[in-house]
């Protein structure tokens, strides 16, 4: 695919803040979908971002069941390090929990049970990923199934200081053929 | 014509007591991301932000929020600010715990319409994890032409603390 207008080169040409990084189209065998920074100065390097934003919609094979939580793992930490806070309702009760574990959950999508075709839309917000601070975000996601589902927001956090370099997402099974997720950098502004 | 610009990023090198936004451009909506904490010196803060340098108590806000097990829903009337971010950490967190949020401004050059904001951010694994979605109102028709954020506590933010705010162009 060709660069967008605003890039020339590999260099940015306008005050364009959110630059397009990355399309998945899973296939329904891969798992989980990573997202790797270039780390060669050129737009897909993820040191030259303030924060990330994932755009998924997403629906998962996982079997026997109608929803699946879906979560990330940052450069492929593997460790008890994700804590998260989730906020959602079912269309009858809104219902808060939090837990932690080796997978960052911050999302629901419906699975092999749930509706034909019903897929799930979320937007993840990641925050200041070159710092050296623990690494936050905030995600929203609606994961209808036509008559049963979830809306919700969560924030998850990190507990590791290093940059992000790589981003997975990890599907309960695998994300069906059809998902969609598209990774984008936005950019600051500094200014004296 | 990019659809997303960013305007200005506040990256703080030293605590400080607020931070102000005073050249919004010409944009058809605003959006400030955050990342933040502060020194307040017992757990929880509030972000508040302020319109126009106007500090008096024209302000009111509505959420909804997740806070371990308990949810729930709370508003105020008469306040000095809306709030850009709810409950973050604070000295008593884990030094390297910031908490983040976006805050969206729409419509802010109008001059007969009162500002409505809306807002949802959090932090988890501090020791009182927070997941909230707010609105927020200033009871004043006039055009936001700048913002002060600032802790709701009289706290400083701390060091590390990051605003960013960016400019959505209409067609």
């Amino acid at each position: 695919m060709a660069d967008p207008a605003y890039i020339v080169d590999g260099v940015l040409t306008d005050g364009e803040a959110w630059v397009a990084l990355g399309t998945a189209a899973p296939d329904g065998s891969t798992n989980p979908i990573t997202f790797t920074s270039t780390d060669d100065g050129q737009v897909g390097d993820f040191s030259q971002y303030m924060d990330l934003v994932l755009v998924l919609y997403c629906r998962d094979v996982v079997a026997a069941t109608d929803h699946v939580n879906t979560g990330l793992r940052y450069n492929g930490d593997s460790g008890s390090n994700y804590f998260f806070q989730r906020f959602y309702g079912d269309g009858t009760t809104a219902t808060a929990t939090n837990s932690s574990g080796s997978v960052g959950y911050c999302m629901i999508f419906p699975a092999n049970t749930a509706t034909a075709n019903a897929f799930g839309a979320a937007v993840v917000h990641i925050f200041d990923i070159n710092s050296g601070k623990y690494k936050s975000c905030v995600s929203h996601y609606a994961a209808d199934r036509d008559g049963a589902g979830y809306v919700g927001m969560d924030t998850m956090t990190w507990k590791n200081q290093a940059a992000i370099t790589s981003v997975g997402v990890n599907a309960g099974n695998y994300f069906a053929s059809g998902s969609r997720i598209d990774l984008f950098g936005v950019l600051p502004r500094m200014v004296a | 014509m990019a659809a997303i610009e960013a305007i200005a990023t506040t990256y703080l090198e030293a605590d400080a007591a607020s931070v102000t936004f005073s050249s919004l451009g010409s944009y058809e909506h605003l959006q400030i991301r955050l990342s933040w904490r502060t020194t307040r010196a017992s757990a929880l803060e509030r972000c508040l932000m302020q319109f126009n340098g106007d500090t008096g108590t024209n302000y009111s806000q509505h959420r909804m929020h997740g806070s371990g097990t308990t949810e729930g829903s709370s508003g105020n009337i008469s306040q000095t600010g809306v709030f850009a971010a709810y409950w973050g950490p604070t000295s008593v967190d884990d030094a390297t715990m910031y908490g983040s949020a976006v805050c969206d401004i729409l419509d802010y050059r109008n001059g007969s319409k009162n500002t409505t904001t809306m807002a949802s951010g959090g932090t988890a694994g501090m020791g009182t994890p927070y997941v909230t979605f707010q609105s927020g109102l200033w009871d004043n028709v006039a055009a936001v032409t700048s913002i002060v954020l600032l802790p709701g506590s009289g706290s400083d933010f701390t060091r590390g603390s990051e605003f960013t705010l960016y400019g959505l162009n209409s067609s």
